[in-house]
């Protein structure tokens, strides 16, 4: 009977109020924090994916530019379209080619960076500014494409 | 020692474990289940970090889907551009892909494609005349599941189709202005 009592008497009062206000906090710790996660795992994936979209279309479009002046244009113009797309501002992107050129059979990689935000969170948008995310698609110039000179040694 | 003078309750008012109820009126709480929410708890904030986990390694698995799905067409394209069959096409004029050199172009394709993060990919291919098909098989590591069984590991796939043909090249026109298109 004593010990009962004790365990009746053990969560009432001011001791059962503050363990309940403890759990509550840490609760809303463990919540906010574990949101922020996901929030900042998000932002960085969100801009991965579109960087190497624009990735993908800065690619595509210098390969099959028409002719090797307005090629370089015409990808990062391409590029920062695909970024516009998104929702996100192309002046804070970097597009570069990275190998190749425009040539027959040529492999061309475009590299287009972007600062990730630190968070991305809703009603409120991208906050603060973390690390940069790159994305990189290498295509081939088409080796029997017209308007090239040269003879296609690929393929 | 103190009685309690909780009132029996009525018949009908029982949880579903068989144990009594109070209601408003029965007067103050004993404390005989003030301890289920310090076990409630504890699961409750193990199954949120359980959806965060899945969260965030679902959206690296739809990012390695994507990532998947560019490389294959990047592939399927170069494959159709460097895989067409001349002989035939010098012979007949007709455009069709030669089996043997599409394999290859989008091996060294894939090969290019160096900012991946994917494990064991399995690559399918099938070529019908100019018609090339890439089927691609791939697993995500994940960052937080690696810790759970079974989560540790996403599996994504992605299909990539390109069409070789002849086409006469048309100069690229500024369009002048852009219209709404109603659907």
């Amino acid at each position: 009977m004593e010990r009962r009592e004790c365990r009746e008497r053990r969560w009432t009062g001011d001791e059962g109020f503050v363990g309940g206000f403890e759990g509550l906090l840490f609760g809303v710790l463990i919540f906010v924090a574990g949101g922020l996660l996901v929030a900042v795992v998000w932002a960085t994936v969100d801009t991965k994916l579109a960087v190497a979209d624009a990735a993908r279309v800065a690619a595509r479009t210098y390969v099959e530019a028409g002719d090797s002046g307005s090629a370089a244009t015409a990808s990062v113009a391409a590029a920062d379209t695909s970024l516009q797309g998104w929702g996100l501002a192309p002046r804070r992107a970097t597009v570069q080619r990275a190998a190749g050129s425009w040539a027959r059979c040529s492999r061309v990689t475009i590299v287009v960076r972007y600062p990730a935000p630190a968070l991305e969170l809703p009603w409120i948008g991208r906050v603060g500014g973390g690390r940069d995310v790159s994305a990189a698609v290498s295509e081939l110039v088409d080796p029997l494409r017209s308007g090239l000179p040269g003879v296609a040694t690929c393929g | 020692m103190r009685v309690s003078q909780r009132r029996p309750p009525p018949a009908g008012d029982r949880g579903p474990a068989g144990r009594a109820r109070g209601g408003p009126g029965d007067g103050p709480d004993t404390g005989r289940d003030g301890g289920s929410i310090l076990v409630l708890a504890p699961v409750g904030i193990l199954i949120l970090l359980l959806l965060a986990t899945l969260t965030a390694d679902g959206a690296l698995a739809v990012l390695g889907q994507r990532q998947l799905s560019d490389a294959l067409s990047a592939a399927a394209a170069d494959a159709a551009g460097s895989g067409v069959d001349r002989a035939a096409f010098y012979d007949s004029g007709t455009v069709q892909l030669a089996p043997p050199a599409v394999g290859p172009a989008a091996c060294a394709s894939l090969a290019a494609q160096g900012d991946l993060h994917l494990h064991d990919v399995r690559v399918w291919v099938g070529v019908a005349g100019p018609v090339v098909t890439l089927l691609g098989r791939a697993e995500v590591d994940g960052i937080f599941g690696r810790a759970i069984p079974g989560l540790g590991r996403w599996q994504v796939a992605a299909t990539a189709t390109a069409t070789a043909e002849q086409a006469p090249r048309v100069p690229p026109r500024p369009v002048a202005a852009l219209t709404p298109l109603l659907c």
